[in-house]
């Protein structure tokens, strides 16, 4: 029973620890974030400043009433389980927009040969509709530094880049956040225990 | 250490002012769905808590979504729902923006950590 009880705390010490760290990665992460974030946002008044104020601002993003838009970067997750300890584990994942288009036209490539060879005017008319299919795709599949313009000043490319460097920062903090978020949990859990144990040697 | 359970790639999706959703949308996270459902909200000073909380609340519901950005000003208006949410899935993350820089003691997450 004492045994059992010293186990206990003995990983609820490495548990303290553990969580402590986190919460110092967890601030740094945060901090490095609002570094990137605010070079990054001058980077954006400066291309402001040369395009004019209406030019970079929310009225080019998409709307409701614009077409199907692809994201670019997505996440993917797993379930990490290491030393004992089952958290959420995100990884962030870059799509090529040429690669979408591709993708999408040779989609369309096999369902046109799917059709058969008396088919000759219907086979027209999905070809001009497939045209302006690929068109749309196109657009929804593009950099969206391309809503800004054709020609866009340096600057909006560095802040480009720079969030793209703030991205790469939240999934390490979401990582984070998560392993911190189970780390609670177990200790929670083996706090209770303790309570546990101690009252019934009591 | 083990990795297992591969789920397809997600969304990010952004609530936050101006030049956060303007700058992770250039980033590439945007997305309009087939429904035309987009996975970001752009807050200024006419947008009211109620619609903050609504599309927050949408956001945790949808599928789709794995992680999603407020910045923490706007996290600080609807800190109600972000302390009852409790999943780990979505990830909700309170970052900082360019008027409010970060404050470690009012992430939801340290104040859990802390108790």
């Amino acid at each position: 029973m004492a045994s059992d009880i010293l186990d206990v705390c003995r990983e609820l010490d490495d548990l303290m620890i553990r969580l402590l760290e986190l919460m110092e990665e967890h601030i740094q992460c945060k901090l490095k974030l609002q570094d990137i974030m605010k070079s990054s946002c001058l980077d954006l008044a400066k291309a402001r400043y040369i395009m004019g104020t209406r030019n970079v601002s929310y009225l080019q993003l998409p709307t409701k009433e614009s077409a199907e838009i692809t994201a670019l970067r997505t996440v993917a997750s797993l379930v990490e389980t290491g030393k004992n300890l089952e958290h959420v584990v995100f990884k962030l994942c870059t799509v090529n927009p040429e690669h979408i288009a591709s993708e999408k036209q040779e989609e369309e490539g096999s369902l046109r040969n799917r059709r058969g060879k008396g088919e000759d005017k219907r086979k027209e008319q999905d070809d001009l509709s497939s045209k302006k299919c690929e068109g749309s795709e196109f657009v929804t599949a593009t950099d969206p530094i391309k809503w800004f313009g054709c020609l866009v000043p340096q600057n909006l490319r560095q802040a480009q880049k720079g969030f793209h460097a703030a991205l790469e920062v939240v999934i390490q903090s979401a990582n984070i956040q998560s392993e911190l978020e189970a780390t609670c949990k177990k200790f929670e859990k083996l706090f209770k225990l303790k309570a546990g144990l101690a009252a019934g040697k009591s | 250490m083990a990795l297992h359970s591969a789920i397809k790639g997600k969304l990010v999706s952004v609530i936050g002012d101006e030049d956060t959703c303007v700058g992770f949308l250039l980033g590439g996270v945007g997305e309009i769905n087939k429904n035309r459902h987009p996975n970001f909200m752009v807050v200024d000073k006419n947008t009211s808590v109620s619609e903050i909380e609504e599309c927050f609340k949408r956001f945790v519901r949808r599928d789709d979504i794995d992680i999603i950005l407020i910045n923490q000003n706007v996290a600080e208006m609807i800190r109600h729902c972000i302390d009852s949410h409790l999943q780990p899935v979505p990830s909700i993350l309170e970052i900082p923006s360019k008027d409010h820089p970060y404050d470690p003691t009012k992430d939801s997450i340290l104040r859990r950590a802390k108790v």
